[in-house]
């Protein structure tokens, strides 16, 4: 086993009292797709912002490649290559899908208050427009390009919101229940997506409460409940464990 | 007849400098999201350093450096962006209506100011002796042409200037993070800073408009700086369109051209009063109607961007 790319080492979040999260060690293996389940309520998108910044730590470290990022701003962590997405469908409802991509795709010098005052912006527009041309046309979103995301169906806003990450050239992806809202005949396509992306080295994290996708694809899985990871291991050694059937499994096992 | 004409250049100015200021207004809280109450606070920043730094007589006041009018100018632009600088570095940790009232109070408390500070600003009774740029070149009521020129040669300029950051992958990005902040911070933008730039690029335009402002009214007191001139220009770029591109110049050209055109009658007759007050019943029922017809305003933000892509592809 190779060193993990992720070692979150004895993260706990209160919030007034009561442990969102509740010591979790965690190490994420690179190139691999880890899924995280847990009933509501269990932990798991408190481990997210935490891990990604948006929430810090009542105590314990997160290390990403390395190098410790705990108490890093959002931002800080997005640009080294740990991007997330969010629960709901989001995204920037006022741009057109292409503008949603080409904002994950610039990076601060094309966007900064110069280039747009003085030094221009066409030559980064151009590379980053090949990039977004090219996603889009492989998710059969190019037609709907100039549609603005707030006319878009939630499940085609799915689809944009992992593009617009993967604009980012990530390299661990953070993804907040991706299935959820995503009519069943198109979860077999994500599935694929997601494994493509973890084939061309792009590690991997993922929420989900729908078994049957998340055992389709993980190759590890750590269950939460109530802050504290009960149970760690492939699917199968997952479905078989005692204490996973009885407190999450149960009533479908 | 001529007075009738004379009235409408002067109309028409003043549409250009609300004009300008909705412009202003749009890249800030159409654009970015701040929704800014205290922009009259930063055009009375730009328009008392300029007045100040430009005068020459040190009757009643302390302080009267004699600048050339473009080094006061620059000056009051400057300090209108160092104003927003430090009412902006607090206030943006804050969002929403926190931003309101901060800005809001900001505003207040430079006039305040400007009222108390009687040593350098003359308090209540200001300034009106002053001359104003070209004013050899025309003479008499040739200068309201000249200055109508200048105004509309600035909101063409602004405008230019506004569409080119619109279209920039800057002004994309901030309209983006105006509707979902941890989104744009979860693909690594630093979304903080580029509301703090952008809220002293605001100041920095704000204060060098002001002396359009000072030049047309041809006094500097602090009641020219009131709420006001936040709210009607507020007004105008509601009913030209926020976050529109044109929105902001056909939205202050119509509202102060209705609205003026009140006090045009008023000028007429002996029904002053009542018609003091139709002004603002025009303004509300524009407003109302717009609101009513076009909710998004006369022009919107959805036809101002439409098509992003063949911009890179052309």
């Amino acid at each position: 086993m190779s060193a993990s790319i992720l070692e979150v080492r004895g993260v706990t979040k209160l919030f007034g009292g009561v442990a969102a999260v509740d010591g979790v060690d965690m190490a994420i293996e690179p190139g691999s797709i880890t899924a995280v389940i847990g009933p509501n309520g269990a932990g798991k998108t408190s481990l997210f912002n935490v891990v990604t910044g948006f929430e810090e730590p009542t105590s314990g470290t997160v290390e990403f490649q390395g190098e410790e990022v705990t108490g890093l701003q959002p931002w800080q962590i997005a640009q080294k290559g740990l991007v997330r997405s969010f629960q709901t469908p989001t995204g920037f409802p006022a741009l057109s899908v292409w503008e949603n991509l080409m904002v994950g795709g610039s990076d601060a010098r094309g966007e900064s208050l110069w280039a747009a005052l003085v030094s221009g912006w066409r030559g980064a527009e151009a590379a980053t427009n090949e990039r977004a041309r090219r996603l889009l046309e492989d998710l059969d979103l190019w037609e709907v390009r100039d549609t603005l995301l707030a006319d878009l169906s939630p499940g085609d806003v799915k689809l944009v919101d992992f593009a617009r990450q993967l604009m980012v050239d990530p390299v661990m992806l953070l993804l907040d229940e991706p299935a959820s809202g995503v009519d069943p005949g198109s979860i077999q396509r994500l599935s694929g997506l997601i494994r493509r992306v973890r084939d061309q080295g792009v590690t991997v994290l993922v929420i989900d409460h729908n078994i049957g996708f998340v055992l389709g694809i993980a190759d590890r899985i750590h269950v939460m409940s109530l802050g504290k990871v009960i149970s760690s291991g492939t699917p199968d050694q997952v479905v078989k464990d005692p204490t996973v059937i009885e407190i999450y499994l149960g009533r479908s096992a | 007849m001529s007075g009738v004409i004379l009235f409408l250049v002067g109309v028409v100015t003043l549409a250009g400098i609300y004009a300008i200021l909705a412009m202003i207004l749009n890249l800030e809280a159409g654009w970015a999201g701040m929704w800014d109450l205290g922009l009259a606070g930063l055009v009375a920043v730009g328009g008392y350093v300029f007045i100040i730094t430009t005068q020459t007589t040190h009757e009643d006041v302390i302080f009267a450096p004699g600048w050339p009018m473009w080094a006061g100018a620059i000056a009051g632009s400057l300090a209108a962006g160092i104003a927003a600088l430090i009412i902006g570095i607090p206030s943006l940790r804050v969002r929403g209506e926190y931003f309101l009232i901060t800005t809001l109070a900001f505003a207040e408390v430079i006039r305040q100011l400007s009222i108390n500070l009687g040593t350098i600003t003359r308090g209540t009774v200001g300034f009106n002796q002053f001359s104003r740029p070209f004013e050899g070149l025309v003479s008499g009521s040739g200068y309201r042409w000249l200055l109508l020129a200048l105004v509309w040669a600035i909101v063409l300029l602004v405008y230019l200037l506004m569409r080119r950051l619109g279209h920039s992958p800057y002004g994309r990005l901030l309209r983006g993070f105006r509707d979902n902040d941890p989104v744009a911070r979860s693909l690594g933008k630093h979304t903080n800073r580029h509301r703090l730039q952008t809220f002293v690029l605001a100041g920095l335009m704000y204060g060098a408009v002001a002396p359009l402002y000072v030049w047309f009214i041809r006094t500097v007191t602090p009641s020219l700086f009131t709420s006001e001139v936040t709210f009607v220009t507020w007004t105008a770029l509601v009913i030209g369109g926020i976050a529109s591109l044109r929105g902001p110049v056909i939205g202050a050209a119509i509202l102060l051209i209705v609205t003026e055109a009140a006090a045009l009658a008023q000028g007429l007759g002996e029904m002053a009063v009542v018609l003091a007050s139709v002004r603002f019943i025009v303004l509300g029922l524009v407003l109302i109607l717009v609101m009513r017809f076009r909710p998004e305003g006369l022009a919107n933000e959805r036809d101002a961007f439409a098509n992003a892509s063949r911009r890179v592809e052309a």
